[in-house]
């Protein structure tokens, strides 16, 4: 593009010399040819000839008069017109050039002798005899008639002459004219082009690095990515394959022809139609975007998944298609580990379901021996079968404790599972904290009543009611009183309600054998919880406080223990504050 | 311990025996007169010859009849629709319970069994039904 401009720009520069050459040589040609040898070649010899002509011409009518009658009258007349012809006559002589040559030194001739002529007569005039001077008027009369031919001769040619140089001027005026147009307007157009060129090169410049740097980047892209290029010139048809999306499917640098063919030959048979539909749709403007999966023929004969993401480049006015630009990823192993993934993942959810069945199933077995342990030793504690002594008694609460802790843990075990299967869903709801206490703390009351302890409560004023899932609440609420009060050997037990801005804050306090430090987070993990190492002086709290972090948590709440050693712990629990939705 | 349960007859399903033996105790001593079955099928004939003011029902039972049928069963017989039904389980399934009290149980006992708790069930839905009658 820019090499075209170069060659008009050195066009123009050569018309343009050529016609300012041409206007020069025409002006050059018109000055020459006005040089000449005639007399006459100014409007100021023309006038003063024209004058000479007209003072000679009145001078033979004057004298004509006299020579019919000659009387003073027309003798003073004659003299006069005499008079001038000689100033007239002068005059031109005076307008002469001084050297002259041809008809030019044979009009200066005349003239000087007549002029001599004229000052004679009138030197002798007044003196002179009238019938004398009759004699003397045909001689100069004559002398008279071919001076004034002679000039009107010379005017005559002079007149022409000075035709062909108003002329000439003209066109040298034109000429000088053409001639200073010319060159103002090369000038100017040769500097514009010049302007243009500079930017258009400036522009190329910086178009052309752009250009290199996206196509660098492109290149550097799809080899990171990759990738494999295709782009048709939907004009020409030619179709260019990078050697990655060659590679791809085996094939070496020339080995695939530059055709769409060539492309569309090596899609299974099976997608071929929808890959064809999909493209016609996309070329339809009825896809915001063409991205399509399909197999390819290797070279070797298998078939590859690939991806395929294209863009259409459309000519601006009209909007006809005239490339299409892709890429190809090898989405085989992609696809192989997905299938494989989905496949291992409905083995899992299987083995999930099997797990929760077995846990259900095992639970309800565990419990059933239970029926006899817990329910037997009761018996003979509640001295329904006759007395038993004290020792007995306290041997069958240990079995009968042990039996109701062996049952907390299967629960806690089905509660865990349930929640790790995702199967335990929240249910909110509005309920009043007094209504929430009445059914936790009257199960706490036996059993602290039995150890002589204080169990207490506390709510804040001004909290009434909150929303949340009640039943899960509770259990985390029974789990933690019931473990304080399992702990605590003598004082109290008592439970904190308070509020912040954004949540509830329950606190369970006890003056029991406390928690060590290390193990403040342990007793909320449900691995640790069930794992060999029991933590020492706090087993038998089961799997209630494992539970109760998940349902704590789910509800978006935080729970956390603090302690001293020997003094007490405080299990503290939050609940954010939730707007009542009607979901 | 008082005889609340005097003249009163309890039928007790289930196919265990150590589960059977331990309710004919704990309901005996308060004076229940109790009978026992050990299927379902028993169950439905027992309930017809015995015509107690009770049934405690196991509601998984082994072989055809299970607890669940059997309750149906029963409940479908007019002169044996009054009498009250406890399904016991140790499944702590919600929708066990809930499809238990759909098909007609008057109410729920949780296995393992509170022995304290049992009686004061028993003696609340026998009252109930006999002052609904």
């Amino acid at each position: 593009m820019h090499h075209g401009s170069w060659r008009l720009v050195v066009a123009l520069f050569l018309v343009f010399t050529a016609l300012v050459v041409a206007g020069s040589w025409y002006v050059w040609s018109t000055l020459r040819s006005v040089e000449t040898d005639l007399p006459v070649t100014t409007i100021s010899q023309h006038r003063e000839l024209s004058s000479v002509i007209q003072g000679l011409s009145e001078l033979m009518i004057t004298l004509d008069a006299v020579r019919v009658s000659p009387t003073a009258q027309r003798w003073d007349e004659f003299l006069v017109s005499l008079d001038i012809a000689c100033y007239l006559t002068e005059s031109f002589l005076d307008s002469l050039p001084e050297i002259g040559e041809g008809s030019y030194a044979i009009v200066k001739d005349e003239t000087e002798r007549i002029l001599s002529a004229l000052d004679d007569l009138a030197a002798k005039a007044p003196q002179i005899d009238k019938t004398k001077a009759l004699a003397q008027h045909v001689r100069l009369r004559d002398t008279i008639t071919l001076l004034r031919e002679t000039y009107l001769q010379a005017n005559q040619e002079a007149l022409v002459i000075l035709y062909q140089q108003v002329r000439h001027i003209k066109r040298l005026q034109l000429g000088v004219l053409v001639v200073i147009l010319l060159v103002v307007v090369s000038l100017v157009s040769m500097t514009m082009l010049i302007l243009w060129q500079r930017r258009s090169i400036a522009l190329l410049a910086v178009a052309r690095v752009s250009a290199q740097e996206s196509e660098q980047r492109f290149s550097l892209a799809m080899q990171g990515a990759n990738d494999g290029l295709w782009d048709w010139d939907l004009e020409t048809n030619a179709v260019y394959y990078s050697p990655r999306w060659k590679k791809m499917l085996g094939y070496a640098g020339d080995e695939i022809e530059g055709t769409i063919t060539s492309f569309s030959e090596l899609i299974h048979p099976e997608d071929i139609d929808r890959v064809l539909a999909y493209q016609k749709s996309y070329f339809e403007d009825s896809l915001p975007k063409y991205k399509i999966e399909f197999r390819m023929r290797h070279k070797n004969g298998h078939y590859i998944d690939v991806l395929s993401r294209a863009f259409l480049v459309r000519h601006e006015p009209d909007g006809k298609p005239i490339r299409f630009v892709g890429t190809h990823i090898d989405i085989t192993a992609r696809k192989r580990v997905a299938a494989e993934l989905a496949d291992a993942n409905v083995r899992l959810e299987e083995a999930s379901r099997h797990k929760s069945q077995f846990l259900a199933n095992m639970s309800h077995e565990l419990r059933t021996p239970l029926n006899s342990i817990i329910g037997y030793t009761k018996l003979m504690l509640d001295g329904l079968e006759g007395d038993i002594n004290e020792e007995q008694r306290d041997d069958l609460q240990t079995v009968y404790n042990n039996g109701q802790h062996l049952l907390e843990l299967i629960n806690g075990l089905l509660d865990l599972s349930k929640i790790e299967a995702g199967k335990v869903v929240l249910s909110y709801e509005t309920f009043t904290i007094s209504d929430l206490l009445t059914e936790v703390i009257p199960t706490m009351e036996p059993l602290a009543g039995e150890k002589g302890l204080a169990l207490t409560h506390s709510v804040a004023p001004n909290i009434d009611s909150l929303y949340a899932d009640k039943a899960k609440t509770k259990q985390v609420l029974i789990n933690l009183l019931g473990n304080a009060v399992k702990f605590t050997d003598e004082g109290s037990v008592r439970l904190n309600v308070a509020e912040s801005d954004s949540e509830f804050v329950f606190s369970v306090i006890d003056t029991g054998i406390g928690i060590k430090e290390e193990d403040l987070e342990a007793i909320f993990d449900s691995f640790k919880q069930v794992g060999p190492a029991q933590i020492a002086g706090y087993e038998g709290t089961g799997l209630g406080l494992a539970v109760s972090k998940q349902f704590i948590e789910m509800q978006g709440g935080r729970i956390w223990a603090e302690s001293e050693r020997g003094k007490g712990s405080t299990l503290t629990f939050t609940l954010p504050k939730k707007q009542v939705t009607n979901s | 311990m008082e005889k609340q349960g005097a003249g009163k007859k309890i039928l007790v399903v289930d196919d265990i025996e150590d589960n059977i033996r331990l309710v004919r105790k704990v309901l005996g001593f308060r004076g229940y007169d109790v009978v026992a079955a050990q299927s379902g099928e028993d169950a439905i004939s027992m309930a017809q010859t015995e015509l107690p003011d009770l049934i405690l029902m196991d509601v998984r039972l082994p072989g055809g009849i299970d607890g669940l049928e059997a309750t149906q069963r029963i409940k479908a017989l007019p002169q044996l629709a009054h009498i009250p039904i406890l399904a016991m389980t140790a499944s702590v399934k919600p929708e066990d319970v809930r499809r238990a009290l759909d098909i007609g149980c008057s109410a729920f006992v949780r296995k393992p069994i509170d022995i304290d708790e049992l009686p004061k069930q028993v003696a609340k839905h026998i009252a109930r039904a006999s002052s609904a009658n």
